[in-house]
């Protein structure tokens, strides 16, 4: 990346905008603090080395980016982790950052995880249907699709805990997964 | 099967409601941490600092005590660089590799692993800006689309820890990797006709032929070699309506890996033979790892098609059928 003053006024107002979003959304995802920081700086890493690459609207990709590296994280850290793991059988949950025992979260870690992502980015980072499919690299219809029906099992989910109104049955999804 | 579509979205309302007030993190502000990471950044600092944990594990004092323990399990390891051999860990885990120095360093390569990278490809190198390393894609195996691609070697292929070689501009390599990363430790290396052989035996038949049980970590959609979009869609070679009427499990497909051959009888050609049945061989029966959009085949269901050679594709090109889908791919293949 040529560091050249216009180049770096640039990346700064990138940068000062997105920082705190960007940080956000890797707390949300992370158990620790650092491994956040450590994802936030390879995600600003990669925007600096591609700045004239940047779209328009840079907070799906730079959230895109981020998914990856945070996907490359955990793949090393998993594959360890495992090993370590069973060596010292001492169960770890790397996975699930926050608090654990709240019902909606619970319910949360029931779904898929690729429905867990868009409903983390329509309802924490508060995307729309086309931004989720820009984080995704799918359509915005395929991303409605997938918002739509993630919904609907988080609610039946949560209605099987007992932790919302039920009048009916939770479906059981048309032979998925 | 809920009977009442307006109680389950207000289910589903209430769901999300009690999401978005479950929020661990509000964005925060631009403040000093955020400023000194900025400026190491661009001051380039941040190339070479330190690895979270799990990366940094091979060159800290800890690591000694990690690859004492799995010693001590009695797990094998190999020796380094690009041409070592694949072992396992009495359970079949990939293990770590010590690497000459005794210190662990690489994920033992295996096909099995190279099936899991996000990318792989034969390319070319034109250029190498200090860590990052452009390559003319010649040949695309798996996930790398366009025709170049710029990839971080800096931590990994730099050092002889990791690699046997250095790229040199105008020579020809192997690529795969993750992320931003062209992985190290065999995952990388320099051509050879009978590896690129192997690489393009252990990615034919796209998203599909990657097990599921393969599919690494929580983020199944990483798997998949091609997110599903139209223009994608339109490449496959066949396309249509079926059902299923027959499904033997256990057939042993390119590279040992074993699949279904799934008999479909078929309602409507978009594109491809136009025969009434078709046999395909699908990766176990279970997509459902990849995207929340695949189904578990099934007898007697009915599912749009898609795929290429003689596999139907997972991640999202075979899905169960509807009517407003099926609309889109006729409009799609008929356009």
């Amino acid at each position: 990346m040529d560091a050249d003053p216009a180049s770096r006024r640039e990346f700064r107002a990138l940068f000062e905008t997105y920082y705190g979003q960007v940080h956000a959304y890797a707390r949300r995802r992370t158990t620790q603090p650092a491994d956040a920081d450590d994802v936030v700086a390879e995600t600003f890493t990669v925007a600096w080395r591609r700045l004239r690459e940047m779209p328009e609207e840079p907070l799906p990709w730079l959230y895109g980016v981020a998914r990856r590296v945070l996907a490359n994280q955990r793949r090393g850290r998993n594959r360890f982790l495992g090993l370590i793991e069973r060596l010292r059988r001492e169960p770890q949950d790397m996975e699930t950052p926050g608090d654990v025992g709240e019902p909606v979260r619970v319910a949360l870690a029931r779904l898929k995880p690729a429905d867990q992502e868009v409903l983390r980015l329509s309802a924490w980072e508060g995307l729309s249907h086309a931004q989720i499919g820009q984080v995704l690299g799918i359509t915005a219809n395929a991303a409605a699709i997938r918002v739509h029906r993630a919904r609907r099992q988080l609610g039946a989910e949560l209605a099987a805990l007992g932790f919302a109104p039920r009048n009916t049955e939770p479906s059981a999804g048309h032979s998925v997964g | 099967m809920s009977t009442n579509g307006h109680d389950d979205d207000r289910l589903a309302e209430e769901a999300m409601a009690q999401l978005r007030a479950a929020n661990p993190a509000e964005a925060g502000s631009f403040d000093a941490k955020g400023s000194a990471m900025y400026e190491k950044i661009t001051s380039g600092e941040t190339a070479n600092a330190p690895k979270p944990a799990w990366q940094r594990l091979p060159v800290m004092g800890g690591a000694a005590a990690a690859v004492g323990a799995l010693a001590l399990a009695g797990v094998l390891m190999m020796s380094g660089g690009g041409s070592g051999s694949t072992t396992a860990s009495p359970d079949g885990e990939p293990t770590l590799d010590p690497g000459g120095g005794g210190l662990a360093s690489c994920l033992a390569y295996s096909i099995e692993e190279l099936r899991a990278r996000e990318f792989a490809f034969l390319g070319t190198v034109t250029n190498i800006d200090g860590g990052m390393v452009t390559f003319a894609i010649n040949e695309a195996y798996h996930g790398a689309a366009g025709d170049t691609m710029t990839l971080e070697a800096d931590s990994t292929l730099q050092n002889s820890m990791y690699t046997e070689f250095q790229f040199e501009v105008g020579e020809q390599y192997l690529v795969s990797g993750d992320a931003e990363f062209a992985w190290g430790c065999g995952y990388t290396r320099p051509f050879d006709g009978e590896l690129a052989a192997e690489w393009e035996a252990a990615f034919a038949g796209g998203p599909a032929n990657v097990n599921a049980s393969q599919a690494v970590g929580s983020d199944g959609a990483a798997s998949c070699a091609f997110f599903f979009e139209d223009a994608t869609l339109l490449q496959r070679d066949r396309a249509f309506d079926g059902v299923v009427v027959g499904i033997e499990e256990g057939v042993q497909g390119p590279g040992g890996i074993p699949y279904a051959q799934v008999t479909f009888e078929v309602n409507e050609w978009f594109k491809g033979e136009g025969s009434a049945t078709i046999d395909l061989l699908a990766s176990g029966l279970a997509y459902g790892d990849r995207t929340s959009e695949e189904p578990t085949l099934q007898l007697g269901e009915r599912y749009l098609v898609s795929g290429d050679a003689e596999f139907a594709w997972g991640c999202g090109f075979t899905r169960t059928h509807s009517d407003a889908e099926a609309d889109n791919w006729r409009a799609l293949f008929g356009e």
